[in-house]
This record gives structure tokens, C-alpha cells and sequence, in this order.
């Protein structure tokens, strides 16, 4: 098995006019996925990102952004175990967030041979 | 603690959270702040939702509370937010401070100004009743389109409508006092019952979410009862009539969801324990000699609860209930529940003349109750024709699937 990064992107959750419940509802199918995942030895670790930050262009030139408006912003990723990209590709099917318009980056972590 | 209970959520903690959260930032900042306040507390929720992935926090609702109190004091500083001060500020607010605003009692008691501030007379019923279910209940546009029938767009305007109303004339968040303290009670309880009624009455739509309504309007009417400012007889008789509805919520829908009328409803199925509470409601209510609507319909309902069996109602006591309550809500739906304890009681030729008297007119939208119970008399008078006709007419004016098979029901039962 094998590391692969999962990065999370597409819109923020914000100005999408969720209500209370619905967030609710969404967390509780995130969880159902990491459950998942756990359960099959697959989850290694995972971060979640704020949506606002910077951007470091050159040592001196730093700039706002991205913002939460973009609608490519990384919202954040999980690290995960599979047999190759395709087994990778196949446990994002309870990625939670499809109906958003939100989608998942499968990339596979190099390993440095040493 | 295992992975799963570490990920538990209690069911509509988020939307529950909403209520408190709204209604203690806006007592902090003020109402005309409202839509900041609604800002902050959404971001809140968004935050929890990327944060809580792999883990919940052990006291989630405290978490959301002390993010979006964060959330509320990093606007302050960028000035986006403003505190109240000097003349403008709330006396009440300022004297207890801003870290007491999170105890407990003061939650309660800024959800309950919340509430008085969405039932302020500004707003007709229906707007109170959105703006209640959205900022004291935290319901969505789409649940409360879903839960009241009404069009997500129709919704979204009467929010706007509401709220723009409340900023220019200026609502404050508070517990009127003095002569207008009974007439927003009033409005309050009114709002309240309606609301119930929403969840309770109407058989169309999603099952799910009209109990969820229910449960709001038990929740909010509690508060009511709770706080010192606001309990009266007719809070007390509106929560025990609550209670005792709510016991059959399970009772009076079949598997296919199809309504069962009272007579024929599995008492056994009735919640016991919701009944007993129901009393304990109706006991402090106390009404005296001039009892009320509120204290009447609760009554009424109270000696469904304790009958046995169908055949055990006492229809004498609910007979003079009834002729009270004709008194003082002389609506049609209560002169036509009247007839059918009229006809149980002395009969169903004298419950028909009566019948007679009433405008069908009244009960545009809903003949097809007029006619239903219309059938019902007919049946107890030995009348097959006239029961048969009434329910056709009653099935032709039935608007949701669970009454049209309830009817249908009945109309296969004579033929």
C-alpha cells in the first residue's frame, strides 16, 4: 500500500445558504466517510483549511488571497492508504461534498528511495 | 471513548444552537445588528464543519458558542460590529456584562426577548410565525418553505420583508412591560399555537419535518412557561394542550400514513407520559371562572386523553367544554367539532338541524372536513345514502394523499 493525498476543492461551505440542520447533515455524512475509511485501515491523517490566506508571490511580494469566493479554494485533504491511484480514485465515491460542486484531487505522495 | 460515540451529534443540535446563538449575540450587539449576528453564528456552523472531520468536541454546543462569541469580537475589532453604549445600549446587557450573557438563565432569557421581538406587532401572524421558526428555531428557507407549504421564494421574501420591517421601526429586543405585556404574550402564544397547528393538523408533506415543527413549538412554549415575566394560565393550557396532542402523533397515522381518526386510533399507542405532563400544565393553569380558549381546547383534550376507549368519552363534560368554547372562539372548525360531541351526546338528528345552521361557505380550502364529518353524522343517523354522497363530495375536496385514503377507506367500508 501506498500514500495518496486527497485535496479537497471547490467552494467554500459559506454564502451557500445552508441552514443549521443542513450543516449538521453534511458533517454527519463527512463522518460516515472517515469512518469508513478507518475502518479499512485506509485513513492516515487529514487536515481542514481556512478559507482565506495568502499568497506569497517572491520574498517580497505577498498578496491576500485566495478568498473564500473562489471557486477553487483548497478546503483541505486527507492522507490515505491504497494499492494504486485507481484504489486512490475509489474511496472518494462518499466524498460529501459532489452536491456543492465540490471535487477531489487523488495524487499520489512520492516516496524519496535513500 | 470509541471513534463512533467520539462523533455522535445530538439530533438538530446545530439548529437548536442557532436560537441560542442569535439570541444571545443580539442582545449583546443589539437587533439592528441581526444580519452581522446571523453572519457570525453561519460561520461558526461552517467552521465546526471543517474542523470536526476526524473528531467532535467534547461539548460541541459550547464550542459553536465561544467560536461564534470569537467570531463576533474579531468583527468588533475590525469594526465591522459595534457594542451598544451610552443611550442606545441595552440596560440589562451592560449591567450583567458580556460573559454572564453565556450563563444559562441568561440564554433563556435572550431567547425568549428573541421571541417577543419576532412576534412584535409590526408583523402580521404569517411573518412572525417565518421569522420565529428561522431566528428563535433556526429552520432554513427551505424547511420552513417545507414545514409550512409555501414556496421557497415566497419564504425568502416574507424574511427580508420581516426583517427590513424590524429595522425600520426599530424593534428592541425585549419583554414589553405594563399594558403591552399581555397583548404580546398573546401574540406570542398565538404564534406559537399556530405553528403546532402547522405541524400538527396538516396531513400533506414530509412527515419528518411537521413533527420537528411540533417539537419547536413545545420547546419555545416551555420557555414561555419557564420565565417569570411571561408564564400565565394560557401559556400553561397552551403547552398541556401541546402535550396531549403530541401523545398521539404516532397513534393517528397508519402504516401507509394514512390518518385514523380518534375513534378508531390504538390508544395503547398513546404516549402515557406526555399525557401525565399534559395534566401537570392543565393543573397550573388554573383557570378560574372565565376560562379561555387556550384552557378550553386543553380540556378537550384532556378527557380524549384519559378515555379508555371511544366508547368511554365522557360526552356530557366534553358537551359542556364545547358550548364554551363556541363562546368565546366562535370559529367554524369548532362549531363543526362541536356537532359530532352534539351527536354522541343527544343524537344524531339534533347534531344534523344544527348542521343546517352552519355556512359551508365558512370552510372554503377545507370542505372536505365539513363533509367528512358531515358523512359521519349521516352514518350515526342510520343514513347510508347521505354518508356515501358526503364522502364522495369529501374525497372531491381532499387535498393531501393520507386524507383522500382515509376517506376512501371509509367509502369501501359502506360499499
Amino acid at each position: 500500500m501506498k500514500d495518496f493525498m486527497l485535496i479537497f476543492k471547490g467552494t467554500d461551505y459559506s454564502g451557500l445558504g445552508l441552514s443549521p440542520d443542513e450543516i449538521q447533515a453534511k458533517m454527519g455524512k463527512w463522518f460516515v466517510w472517515v469512518e469508513k475509511l478507518q475502518q479499512q485501515d485506509r485513513y492516515v491523517s487529514g487536515e481542514a483549511l481556512e478559507a482565506v490566506g495568502k499568497t506569497v508571490k517572491s520574498a517580497d511580494t505577498v498578496i491576500d488571497g485566495p478568498f473564500a469566493e473562489t471557486k477553487e479554494v483548497v478546503g483541505g485533504y486527507f492522507v490515505v492508504k491504497a494499492e494504486d491511484i485507481d484504489d486512490a480514485a475509489s474511496l472518494c465515491v462518499d466524498f460529501p461534498d459532489f452536491d456543492l460542486g465540490s471535487w477531489v484531487e487523488v495524487r499520489e505522495v512520492v516516496v524519496f528511495e535513500g | 471513548m470509541d471513534s463512533r460515540s467520539h462523533r455522535e451529534l445530538v439530533d438538530h443540535l446545530f439548529r437548536s444552537e442557532y436560537g441560542r446563538m442569535v439570541a444571545v449575540l443580539t442582545r449583546l450587539f443589539g437587533f439592528e445588528q441581526l444580519e452581522l449576528v446571523e453572519d457570525v453564528v453561519q460561520d461558526a456552523f461552517v467552521h465546526a464543519l471543517r474542523s470536526w472531520r476526524t473528531g467532535v468536541p467534547p461539548n460541541p454546543g459550547g464550542w459553536l458558542m465561544q467560536t461564534a462569541r470569537n467570531r463576533a469580537i474579531d468583527q468588533l475589532r475590525r469594526g465591522k460590529l459595534h457594542l451598544k453604549f451610552a443611550s442606545t445600549v441595552d440596560p440589562g446587557a451592560a449591567a450583567i456584562g458580556m460573559a454572564d450573557l453565556f450563563h444559562e438563565s441568561e440564554i433563556s432569557d435572550s431567547q425568549l426577548r428573541l421571541i417577543f421581538a419576532c412576534c412584535h406587532p409590526v408583523l402580521d401572524e404569517r411573518d412572525q410565525i417565518a421569522v420565529t421558526l428561522q431566528l428563535a428555531s433556526g429552520f432554513g428557507v427551505r424547511e420552513i418553505a417545507r414545514a409550512l407549504l409555501t414556496r421557497e421564494e415566497t419564504i425568502k421574501k416574507r424574511l427580508q420583508r420581516s426583517k427590513q420591517r424590524i429595522k425600520e421601526a426599530a424593534v428592541k429586543l425585549e419583554i414589553p412591560a405594563g399594558a403591552q405585556l399581555k397583548s404580546r404574550v398573546d401574540s406570542v402564544l398565538k404564534v406559537l399555537y399556530l405553528t403546532f397547528n402547522e405541524g400538527y393538523l396538516a396531513s400533506a408533506g414530509d412527515a419528518a419535518i411537521r413533527r420537528d415543527l411540533c417539537a419547536e413549538a413545545m420547546r419555545l412554549t416551555k420557555l414561555v412557561c419557564e420565565h417569570p415575566m411571561s408564564i400565565s394560565s394560557d401559556a400553561n393550557a397552551l403547552m398541556a394542550l401541546m402535550c396531549y396532542h403530541a401523545a398521539r402523533f404516532d397513534a393517528r397515522l397508519g402504516d401507509n400514513n394514512e390518518l385514523i381518526l380518534l375513534a378508531d386510533q390504538d390508544r395503547s399507542k398513546w404516549d402515557k407520559e406526555l399525557v401525565s405532563v399534559g395534566h401537570v400544565y392543565l393543573a397550573r393553569s388554573n383557570p378560574g371562572d372565565n376560562p379561555s380558549a387556550y384552557v378550553l381546547e386543553a380540556a378537550i383534550a384532556a378527557q380524549h386523553s384519559v378515555a379508555e376507549a371511544y366508547g368511554d368519552t365522557r360526552w356530557d363534560y366534553l358537551l359542556t367544554l364545547y358550548d364554551r368554547l363556541v363562546e368565546v372562539k366562535t370559529t367554524a372548525f369548532v362549531r363543526l367539532n362541536r356537532l359530532v360531541v352534539l351527536a354522541e351526546q343527544r343524537g344524531a338528528d339534533v347534531a344534523l338541524r344544527e348542521l343546517a345552521s352552519l355556512d359551508a361557505e365558512s370552510f372554503v380550502g377545507n370542505e372536505h372536513l365539513y363533509h367528512s364529518v358531515s358523512a359521519r353524522l349521516h352514518e350515526m343517523a342510520g343514513d347510508t345514502e347521505g354518508q356515501r354522497s358526503n364522502l364522495e363530495k369529501a374525497l372531491s375536496h381532499a387535498a393531501s394523499s393520507s386524507e383522500r385514503r382515509l376517506i376512501e377507506a371509509r367509502l369501501l367500508s359502506i360499499r
